[in-house]
């Protein structure tokens, strides 16, 4: 079983669904009800105490789960001074701390079933420092700095940790950034063009795969960047 | 509980030249099981939870402090999975 997070919309649903294709059991985390073809449990990853009985239940049923990809997100652009402090709460909660809960409730499952593969997502923007998005890109570089060292305390038990950091793929999230803003931010990867939901989750399918088993504690940037 | 909980710290450790007791520290520069060992161990004891029908929660706001951890010696553990098994009844 793999376990998404965000996997109503966006890349989350996209991944799901390549995943079912492939004929994987996908288990579905998610605030919103959305029709999708997998089992979806509706909680917020901002939840600990939901995540870890969630994490209770599969250990007690004696599922065997071999990865968690942590999608789950969101964005809001705003320059640093004018940023809204309960906005600014938000933000750190779900993209920060909410993947922090499902990394720390879910990995024992992996540890359990002799390793597994987690990957987090950050943003391009958390390496270009883009003006107006100084919060949004402060807690996804905590998610990558947070991956990185999570990579070294799961080494042991074979569990594998990466990031993936897409530049502006069009999803909910790029709601409000203007064409001009994603050129721009196009123009700052090695690869300049605008990637596709589908090229992302070409990435998950490859640090899935056990060709991967080397690859743990970095950060992939879709496109590159400069 | 302080008997079983023995007989698992017992069955993890790699140095067994050593008897356990009481104060026997689980971190710090003197643990006798390493941050590997530690983290089976709580599977363990979250396995043991389930069969008395409970949770074992690990996490800790300190784990890691020589002062307040549960882990800091054999005996914080134990009080603390025996208080945690006592609340939920």
């Amino acid at each position: 079983m793999i376990l998404v997070t965000g996997a109503s919309r966006g890349i989350g649903l996209a991944i799901s669904n390549r995943l079912l294709e492939r004929g994987e059991e996908v288990l579905g985390v998610s605030r919103t009800a959305t029709n999708t073809e997998f089992e979806t449990r509706l909680l917020d990853v901002t939840d600990f105490r939901a995540i870890k009985n969630l994490s209770d239940e599969i250990r007690l049923s004696g599922k065997k789960v071999t990865a968690v990809i942590n999608v789950a997100g969101i964005a809001s652009m705003n320059l640093a001074l004018m940023a809204n402090p309960l906005t600014s709460v938000n933000l750190v909660h779900v993209n920060f701390l909410g993947t922090v809960y499902s990394c720390q409730a879910f990995a024992p499952l992996l540890v359990r079933n002799g390793g597994g593969t987690i990957i987090n997502f950050s943003t391009i923007a958390a390496t270009l420092h883009l003006e107006g998005e100084s919060i949004y890109a402060a807690t996804k570089a905590a998610v990558e700095n947070y991956s990185k060292t999570f990579a070294k305390e799961l080494s042991e038990f074979n569990v594998r940790v990466n990031c993936i950091a897409p530049g502006p793929i069009r999803t909910d999230l790029l709601r409000g950034v203007t064409e001009d803003q994603i050129n721009r931010i196009v123009k700052a990867q090695i690869l300049a063009k605008q990637f596709e939901k589908d090229d992302v989750v070409d990435l998950v399918d490859l640090l899935l795969d056990h060709k991967a088993k080397s690859l743990t504690g970095q950060v992939f940037h879709v496109g590159g960047v400069r | 509980m302080y008997e079983k909980i023995l007989q698992i710290i017992d069955a993890l450790r790699l140095d067994k030249s050593v008897p356990l007791n009481p104060e026997t520290h689980l971190i710090g520069s003197d643990r006798i099981l390493d941050s590997l060992l530690l983290v089976e161990l709580c599977l363990k004891l979250e396995d043991l939870g389930s069969e008395l029908n409970f949770n074992f929660d690990w996490t800790s706001t300190e784990a890691m402090s020589r002062s307040a951890s549960m882990f800091r010696d054999i005996e914080s553990l134990v009080a603390e999975f025996e208080n945690q098994l006592s609340n939920s009844k």
